[in-house]
């Protein structure tokens, strides 16, 4: 298996603090969110003691919708909507205990017997159910309401709450449980594409889950869907794009493997440092994850575009005016430009470079691959490189997902390699640790996503034994 | 729950909640109090919900002003009016706008 493990510089977690995997969890469920349309923010903090906690907050007035901490070793969820804070041991049947006393979502079996809810897609309920249930659910949705000017209003809010086995349910309107369904579905599928690099496939999944709905009373939409093992199309995959990729692959069992997240973190215990995994894959005509919404009328619509279109603007400021200033960047609202913005936000203006010699430039450009910067490339023979290709199906969900992983790649990378650079030129971002030299090439991992429209974000990464001088110092 | 939500631009109310929190922040250590102690006193049944006030996250509940007041040995008056500006800043400048800071600090 040719599996390349690349150590970043980063300092073991706090004891106490949220491990990483919590983290990506928390951050994941804020993605579907922001992905489904709903505005939030997040925030953390360890008390005096040190434990730690999580926020989820409205965007628009900073209120906490839900905080969640971890106390004494035990979890706790607190939050407006319920009222009372509820602690325990295990994570997942403290939010399966308050999903249950608190519906937002109603799962309805139809033999009757119980729904399993997937662990990524019941946390995005949750803070979904508290996020609608303290009313006034204008979110990013606001546009998608005046889209729908039939749906019927109640005062003060589209949602509608109403007792229900004496906690109070809300049942939500068409837009809102399309919100509900995108965040749910991206929850998913980002899931399960991460799940597929395992061999085992075994976690439940959401075999169907129906959603009161308001506009059209007995209508449900139903998010179907299928195991992985029933699904094989479930799942993203990358295809080699580079003659380093395909000739890895040619030569070692890892042809069969699927993309994973290309910057999976886990805790290298010998080295007691985070690690950076990045697996080989070589798979053509790659298949797309497939949500379907069985229901018509919400049938989960791709709203990616209503949400980072102020940062993005902002970036096609930044980015004209680099241009302006010699730089090869043009302005455009391309995915990469969008979802670059939307992740790094102001911080991007701080990694922007255009001051690169040609011989530093082509540095970089010979990590990056083909389609990147204009085709000039030639990529290292022994390099760890991969490509995702956005699925070209019509899918919203696919795409929606492709996008997530997308974001969480830049982030962790971000997280990972705090001083990287980035290189752009016209639709392509290309974010690189500035310790990369001639010498260290070899050993450089990196990762692209090219999306739908031709643009392109490159992640180019070097375990911490290559580092020596930056690049430009 | 009533969150008396702040219309206003979210930058400025988060730095307004942030102000508030290290108010609270000196005021807790002030009165020698840790955040779990705190806590115990107002009644929260998890001690990092203080911690999140502090960081500027949230805002404390009206109906738990005279309980935070007398933990941190203050009035109920004199507490609010120095949560006030930064919570309901709009409310705050109607009420005491014409008013000298030897007036607004009575009320």
């Amino acid at each position: 298996m040719s599996v390349n493990i690349v150590s970043f510089f980063r300092p073991a977690p706090q004891s106490r603090d949220w491990n990483n995997q919590e983290l990506a969890e928390f951050y994941r469920v804020e993605a579907s969110m922001i992905r489904g349309g709903v505005s939030v923010e997040t925030d953390r903090g360890l008390s005096d003691e040190g434990d730690p906690w999580f926020v989820f907050c409205r965007a628009d007035t900073g209120d906490v919708i839900i905080h969640f901490a971890r106390i004494d070793g035990d979890y706790v969820v607190a939050s407006p909507a319920f009222d009372s804070c509820v602690r325990g041991r295990h994570f997942r049947p403290l939010i399966e205990s308050l999903i249950e006393s608190h519906p937002l979502i109603v799962p309805k079996a139809k033999d009757g017997g119980k729904f399993f809810i997937h662990p990524a897609a019941l946390l995005v309920a949750l803070v979904t159910t508290c996020f609608f249930k303290l009313g006034q659910s204008d979110a990013v949705a606001g546009e998608l309401k005046s889209a729908h000017p039939t749906t019927p209003a109640t005062t003060g809010s589209s949602v509608q709450k109403e007792a229900r086995g004496g906690a109070l349910a809300v049942r939500l309107d068409e837009r809102e449980t399309t919100i509900v369904l995108a965040a749910i579905a991206a929850a998913v599928a980002w899931s399960q594409t991460e799940d597929a690099s395992g061999p085992a496939h075994s976690a439940p999944l959401i075999s169907g889950a129906e959603f009161s709905n308001q506009g059209a009373a007995g209508a449900v939409a139903s998010l179907s869907h299928a195991s992985l093992d029933n699904a094989p199309g479930a799942q993203f995959q990358a295809h080699a794009s580079n003659d380093v990729s395909a000739a890895d692959a040619a030569g070692a069992d890892a042809a069969s493997l699927p993309l994973v997240a290309p910057l999976t973190r886990l805790v290298d215990p010998a080295h007691n440092q985070i690690a950076i995994a990045q697996k080989v894959t070589a798979v053509d005509n790659p298949p797309v994850v497939s949500h379907e919404a069985a229901a018509a009328p919400v049938e989960a619509p791709f709203v990616h575009v209503a949400v980072p279109v102020a940062i993005a603007e902002a970036l096609n400021q930044t980015v004209a005016a680099y241009a302006n200033a010699g730089g090869n960047g043009t302005a455009t609202n391309s995915y990469a430009t969008q979802e670059v913005g939307l992740v790094l936000g102001g911080s991007l203006r701080t990694h922007l470079v255009n001051d690169l010699s040609g011989s530093e430039q082509q540095l970089v450009l010979s990590v990056a691959p083909a389609q990147a910067a204009g085709g000039a490339s030639s990529a290292p023979a022994d390099a760890s490189h991969t490509t995702a290709t956005a699925p070209t199906t019509a899918s919203a969900s696919a795409l929606t997902a492709f996008i997530a992983e997308a974001d969480l790649a830049i982030s962790q990378f971000a997280a990972a390699v705090p001083n990287f650079q980035i290189l752009h030129s016209g639709n392509d971002f290309i974010l690189y640790d500035p310790h990369l030299t001639p010498a260290n090439l070899m050993s450089a991992a990196q990762e692209t996503f090219a999306f739908p429209d031709g643009s392109i974000v490159s992640l180019i990464g070097l375990p911490t034994s290559a580092h020596a001088a930056p690049i430009g110092s | 729950m009533y969150t008396n939500p702040q219309k206003r631009n979210a930058n400025d109310t988060l730095e307004l909640r942030r102000e508030a929190g290290r108010w609270l922040k000196e005021c807790r250590e002030a009165k020698g109090l840790s955040q779990r102690q705190l806590a115990d006193m107002i009644g929260t049944e998890y001690y990092t919900f203080i911690s999140q006030l502090e960081t500027g996250r949230g805002r404390i509940p009206p109906d738990k002003y005279k309980v935070w007041a007398e933990a941190l040995g203050m009035g109920a008056r004199e507490f609010v009016l120095a949560l006030l500006p930064f919570y309901d800043p709009v409310t705050y400048e109607i009420l005491f706008s014409e008013l000298s800071d030897g007036e607004r600090a009575t009320g």
